[in-house]
């Protein structure tokens, strides 16, 4: 999700400002745009909860466990908190209007590395587990925002491909929605950002058949499988809102069922929510439990 | 339609009135507009980069008359006893960029380019966000609560929205305010109070996309100004929530940048800029509609489009009409059953204008109120003219198919003249009210200067008078069928 006018006009009027206006002590001089410099938190002499805020690191957002860890529940608001996500894949694209229905079909089932969206649930790779995936490069130049290697750029003509080796990691969020942006800052120390497709699955486990409606919201798009059935596609470019949009009546099966989730994003915050409502659409679902395999 | 007129030496291309009337006219081009202010008798407001928009009346809009003023990003404007206070921002970011925005406040005792007394006060920053952070400090809303606290709400599509309070003196951080998150992944936010529940509007979807934006309004609403805010369906604003206050309408896209003004009890407007309006070249364009509160939640009313309507009376439900001679028509009465049962159905003819004006007087006709029969005397026609009031043109009213024209009378009474002439007695603002029934006002009164409007008399009369919003008598809907 993006905007770019605004901002871009700020841009330019910000040096006139820095110039015009009397700065406050209330936080520390900001770097100038296009450096990255995560000390400025420490040293601040502003309050606790604003230091707090701006601490991106990987473990304010994840709790990484194991793949024996203990069955998870829905948190109070049914949202599924535990989710095995491989380090993101290059796409880079420099804006999010490319989202079509069809370049989202395209893109988000698009096979990189075998099994990557293999219905069967007792191949499941595990936390530590490594693929070789071959992207499309980081386009060159990039925007230099945070030091990174420019996922935005515009497209050159034909975009060259790297191989990345990228492991799979089991975490537990510590939100109600899964902040991909910061998996992939946190992971990379800001070397991935923008320009990513996010894969991730987990286990749903039931006592009983239920029928069900998958509810998720993502930012930007995204694509939904439930046991190998694609049951709900989030087109466009779109914030992430819960329950922005739900499946037709799906049903989980007695044991493990397998949802897998495919999300896109050009420039801009990444996100991701789920959780599962009763047929009625309005009642949601918290007699389950979750796990990673 | 469209027509051409002038502004001085510049020619600019109108809205046509017969189309619609859900943007401004003149040259109201802007993004991502303040809240609009009144000083002196004309209206402000200014967009992304500073540069100002100003209207006469508030129907009619342009650069003439403004200073562009030293602001970044989406300013805001309140008025604070007899000083406006502007919150705006800037950004070091961009798309694909960083996110270090920062939040300055100003003073001035005027807008008036012209006064001695125009001179904005040195700049105070009061918040702030990193490179990288969940946050991009820009997009500032103010809001002053009914209990004289003042906060700003700012944020963008990265990451949370945040409140703080500042203080009302000085512009400045309050005492010991800490930023609190009250949604996530908005822009333009701003905080509004009504009925004892702050509400909390943001734009979601795609800006500056041109006809492709997406840009929205949504709210949601808290008992208190830090939240948290839950929309109709019961999500938090955290949660990405949102109720629906105006997205597109035919010919327009892109709803974003909200702010209100109260112009009275009852009357409550929302200034936003579409993203794309088609009649002007798709260009971002100011625009200002009415706001509506419906079951508890705000949404944008309907400036009303050129056409034929019923003025039905919100007091008993009849119909205003010219006095003219009843007449009568043939048919029906098949109640009972008479004429058979078997006979094949038939169309009943609708009186014609053309029926009866022959007997109708040629000078000036008296109004009243009575059953509505879509009779050619109880249907009015509704023309925007190229002036008006805070946004909504002045219409003349017509009786439809005629030049017959509603006017208002020296002793603050109606009649209908024969012709419209254009005068003032026969303009009319046509203001939709916060429960979706209307105001209708003259813009004069021949021997007065009272501010007036059409008022039921009785369930069959109509006349002029003060406007209160709790006095079903001043309320009126436009009905079409």
């Amino acid at each position: 999700m993006n905007r770019n006018f605004k901002t871009i006009l700020a841009v330019g009027m910000t040096a006139v400002l820095v110039a015009c206006g009397s700065s406050k002590s209330a936080a520390e001089p900001q770097p100038a745009s296009g450096s990255a410099d995560d000390s400025q938190v420490a040293g601040e002499s502003i309050d606790p909860q604003r230091v707090a805020n701006r601490n991106v690191a990987f473990d304010q957002y994840f709790v990484e466990i194991k793949p024996d860890a203990a069955p998870a529940k829905p948190d109070d608001k049914g949202f599924i908190r535990r989710w095995t996500i491989i380090e993101p894949i290059n796409k880079p694209n420099s804006g999010n209007t490319v989202f079509t229905d069809s370049y989202i079909q395209t893109e988000l089932t698009k096979e990189y590395f075998p099994g990557q969206f293999s219905a069967d649930i007792n191949s499941l790779p595990k936390a530590g587990d490594q693929v070789i995936v071959e992207s499309e490069a980081p386009r060159a130049g990039g925007r230099g925002g945070f030091g990174g290697r420019g996922a935005a750029q515009a497209a050159p003509a034909a975009p060259a491909t790297i191989k990345d080796t990228l492991t799979w990691h089991s975490v537990d969020s510590k939100l109600f929605n899964i902040k991909l942006i910061r998996f992939a800052t946190g992971l990379t120390n800001g070397q991935k950002r923008y320009g990513l497709i996010f894969n991730a699955f987990t286990v749903i486990n039931c006592e009983q058949d239920m029928v069900v409606r998958l509810a998720a919201g993502s930012n930007a798009s995204s694509i939904w499988w439930v046991n190998g059935e694609k049951v709900l596609t989030l087109q466009a470019d779109r914030r992430m809102v819960a329950d922005d949009g739900m499946s037709k009546r799906v049903t989980l099966k007695k044991g493990k069922n397998l949802v897998r989730a495919a999300v896109i994003n050009g420039p801009g915050m990444s996100d991701m929510c789920m959780r599962f409502y009763e047929e009625d659409g309005t009642t949601v679902v918290k007699n389950i439990t979750i796990t990673n395999k | 339609m469209k027509k051409i007129f002038q502004m001085g030496l510049v020619a600019l291309v109108s809205v046509s009135m017969s189309e619609t009337v859900m943007a401004q006219i003149g040259a109201p081009f802007i993004h991502d507009p303040a809240t609009i202010m009144e000083c002196d008798g004309k209206y402000y407001t200014w967009g992304t980069g500073g540069s100002p928009l100003v209207s006469s009346d508030g129907w009619v809009w342009s650069g003439e008359g403004g200073a562009r003023i030293q602001v970044g990003a989406a300013p805001d404007m309140i008025k604070i006893g007899d000083r406006y206070l502007c919150a705006h921002s800037s950004t070091g970011g961009g798309l694909g960029g960083g996110h270090a925005g920062t939040i300055r406040t100003m003073w001035n005792k005027t807008l008036d380019p012209q006064s001695p007394d125009y001179k904005w006060t040195e700049q105070i920053q009061v918040a702030e966000s990193l490179v990288d952070e969940d946050c991009d400090a820009i997009d500032a809303g103010l809001i002053m609560t009914s209990d004289g606290r003042l906060f700003v709400t700012y944020g963008t599509y990265f990451g949370f929205i945040r409140i703080v309070e500042l203080n009302p003196e000085t512009g400045d951080r309050a005492e010991g305010a800490v930023d609190v998150n009250i949604a996530v992944d908005c822009e333009a936010t701003t905080m509004i109070e009504h009925d004892g529940w702050f509400y909390l509007l943001g734009t979601h979807g795609t800006c500056c996309d041109g006809v492709n934006s997406t840009y929205n309004i949504v709210c949601g609403r808290s008992k208190s100004p830090t939240g948290p805010f839950i929309d109709n369906v019961g999500r938090d604003m955290v949660e990405g929530g949102g109720k629906m206050v105006l997205g597109c309408r035919d010919g327009y896209t892109g709803a974003g940048h909200f702010g209100r003004y109260i112009i009275a009890p009852g009357v409550e407007k929302m200034s936003f800029h579409w993203e794309a309006d088609y009649y002007q070249s798709g260009r971002s364009t100011l625009a200002i509609l009415p706001i509506v509160w419906r079951n508890g939640w705000p949404e944008a009313g309907y400036n009303i489009k050129n056409g034929v309507y019923e003025i039905e009376s919100e007091r008993r439900g009849y119909a205003l009409e010219i006095a003219t001679e009843y007449v009568r028509l043939g048919g029906g009465r098949g109640m009972f059953g008479g004429g058979g049962n078997n006979q094949p159905n038939t169309v009943v003819a609708f009186q014609k204008l053309e029926d009866v004006i022959g007997n109708w007087p040629t000078g000036n006709i008296d109004v009243r109120v009575i059953d509505y029969q879509f009779r050619p005397n109880q249907k009015w026609e509704f023309v925007a003219m190229d002036e008006g009031t805070l946004g909504s043109p002045y219409y003349k009213i017509v009786i439809a198919g005629t030049n017959r024209a509603l006017a208002a009378t020296a002793g603050k009474e109606l009649t209908t003249v024969p012709e419209f002439t254009g005068a003032p007695e026969q303009l009319w603002s046509v203001d939709q009210l916060t429960d979706g029934t209307y105001r209708i006002c003259p813009k004069a009164v021949p021997g007065t200067d009272e501010k007036v409007c059409l008022i039921s008399v009785g369930d069959s009369n109509a006349s002029l008078g003060t406007f209160d919003f709790e006095d079903v008598n001043c309320k009126w809907n436009l009905r079409q069928y």
